[in-house]
């Protein structure tokens, strides 16, 4: 059993919520939407009074209908409608109201344990019958407002404190959960902290993370995940739920990562020889160093995750802000390099202001993807070697068509044109690869070992975060424990 | 107007049929001028749309028992 991200239900799309138009025909409203459907519905089910509504005058904008009603102007939103008009869009409200009725139990019972009252002390202070506060505790009963209030203030707790109230998650059955959902091990113990993280922390970082409740832990259905930003997977044949659990868990880092920076909306250039430019005349070479120093000078963070599993690597934008995630079981600065620049590419290209994208599958030189990724291949060949097929050229010269010779063409041709040696190597294997020559095996003999581009990324990172800007202390925590090297955990 | 209140870039909205016994009680959040996400009022939990960002998310915890007036205004209306 692993976490899955669901397709998303008719009702979470777009063009299901945006009106387009309105009449009032014998006495029904009729709305069409985005998606085609047209609906009629009873204007008395969406309005409270509807005597003097004005409805030759209605404005229909997408998300609502504007109704002169008086000298009022009173406004359906999309969902009334939706919720009156569609069957099973109003079931699954019903059901969203169950379970609210049961996190609201589950909350009530765990606070209730939190200041060690019974349930009879809470329903004598609350007066209400005991019977009636476990039936509410249970999920059986839709608590009213009232005694809402009367329940929490006998607990001398608030509305807010419901809010945000987070039911205790215990860390041996959260262990066990988090392995069902496909979670590398070493994630797991971050978030448990070995086992010595508390269990209200584990469910807020549970809550935080992966938008999981201690309802949703407890029961035995498959966890699923809602994408904390709007998401999508780079290479579809690899969009396992495993690299979904850890997508988000790597989502919700880059986004601490966001908080702890200050910084503006960043402007990636679209033209990699552009970028390319500007480190040539500060660096005189493109290589990864010189490619993570660029990034950070023009507000690009990235951030380096050291976990087992299929995740390769993901950029996201907050309001602008572009962040990088890079996993590689390598620390080739090549293949960094490459990675990095890839992601530059979907920053520049792919990316809204406010967006995800995932890399669940190796990103690879190899061709076949779709468009996008080519695109992002393309843009980082540019990137770190100007002109590649004019150097693929000039290498088949330099070593006269014969492949014993290349390796030493390679290094030297490299430093002649100031270009990383273990890059060019890579991409001339890909372009032999696809006449069916493996040099890979000489192309990995020729990367730089010295530089250690996990190590670096860290570095750089931890020069720049600022950690007092995240708020909430355990935040704070889980970011110091995400960022931890594999190596240096204790499990 | 079901306004209830506008923050940044983002508005609270509750509307008459909010209020209807069968659903959560809920609320409307608009970001940016568009309507993104419906909102169960006691937990503030997603019925649908979403994500919410965590800023906001915060926000509308401060600000709950604000919401909660403006839609008992619009069930007792």
């Amino acid at each position: 059993m692993s976490a899955t991200m669901p397709e998303l239900p008719i009702w979470e799309q777009r063009a299901y919520q945006r009106m387009s138009a309105a009449e009032l025909r014998d006495g029904e409203l009729w709305i069409r939407f985005a998606n085609g459907d047209e609906v009629g519905v009873d204007p008395r089910r969406l309005l409270r009074s509807t005597e003097r509504a004005d409805w030759e005058s209605m404005t229909v904008t997408p998300a609502e209908i504007l109704v002169p009603v008086g000298d009022e102007q009173l406004a359906i939103s999309w969902f009334d409608v939706r919720a009156s008009t569609d069957p099973d869009f109003a079931g699954y409200l019903g059901q969203a109201a169950d379970d609210e009725a049961a996190r609201i139990g589950q909350r009530l019972r765990a606070m209730r344990e939190q200041r060690g009252m019974t349930a009879r002390q809470v329903a004598d202070l609350a007066g209400i019958t005991p019977v009636s506060l476990s039936r509410i505790e249970n999920g059986h009963h839709d608590v009213v407002y009232k005694t809402l209030q009367r329940l929490l203030s006998a607990m001398n707790f608030t509305l807010a404190d419901l809010a945000s109230f987070t039911t205790p998650v215990e860390p041996d059955m959260a262990r066990v959960r988090l392995k069902e959902a496909g979670l590398p091990p070493t994630v797991i113990e971050r978030i448990l902290e070995g086992g010595k993280a508390g269990a209200e922390q584990v469910a807020r970082r549970l809550q935080r993370i992966f938008g999981w409740s201690a309802e949703d832990l407890t029961g035995s259905d498959p966890l699923m995940l809602r994408p904390v930003t709007p998401l999508r997977f780079k290479a579809s044949t690899n969009q396992t739920p495993e690299s979904s659990a850890y997508s988000q868990w790597a989502l919700a880092i880059a986004q601490l990562v966001d908080e702890a920076l200050e910084r503006a909306p960043a402007d990636v250039p679209d033209n990699p020889l552009a970028i390319r430019e500007e480190i040539v005349a500060e660096h005189h070479t493109v290589g990864f160093e010189s490619l993570l120093s660029w990034c950070w000078k023009h507000g690009v963070a990235v951030v380096p995750l050291d976990d087992s599993g299929g995740f390769h690597g993901a950029c996201l934008t907050t309001e602008g802000r572009p962040t990088v995630v890079l996993k590689q079981r390598t620390s080739s600065a090549s293949r960094w390099a490459f990675d990095l620049a890839h992601e530059l590419a979907h920053i520049a290209r792919h990316l809204p202001a406010d967006g995800a994208l995932i890399e669940a599958g190796e990103i690879s030189l190899r061709p076949g993807r779709d468009d996008d990724e080519q695109e992002a291949n393309d843009f980082a060949g540019e990137l770190l070697l100007g002109d590649p097929d004019r150097l693929a050229d000039q290498l088949e010269q330099d070593s006269a068509g014969q492949i014993r010779r290349l390796k030493r063409a390679v290094s030297e041709r490299a430093q002649a044109e100031r270009i990383d040696t273990g890059v060019l190597a890579n991409y001339l294997a890909y372009r032999l690869s696809l006449y069916g020559t493996d040099w890979w095996g000489t192309a990995a003999k020729l990367q730089d070992t010295a530089v250690d581009a996990p190590h670096l990324t860290l570095k750089a990172i931890t020069q720049r975060l600022e950690p007092d800007r995240i708020t909430d202390p355990d935040d704070r925590r889980l970011l110091e424990l995400a960022l931890t090297r594999e190596n240096s955990q204790g499990d | 107007m079901p306004t209830v209140f506008e923050q940044e870039n983002f508005a609270v909205k509750v509307y008459f049929s909010d209020t209807d016994r069968h659903q959560a009680p809920h609320f409307h959040l608009w970001v940016e001028g568009e309507s993104v996400a419906s909102i169960s009022l006691l937990t503030l939990t997603p019925l649908v749309g979403g994500p919410v960002s965590r800023r906001i998310m915060k926000v509308l915890e401060v600000r709950i028992e604000e919401i909660w007036e403006a839609w008992h205004e619009c069930n007792d209306a």
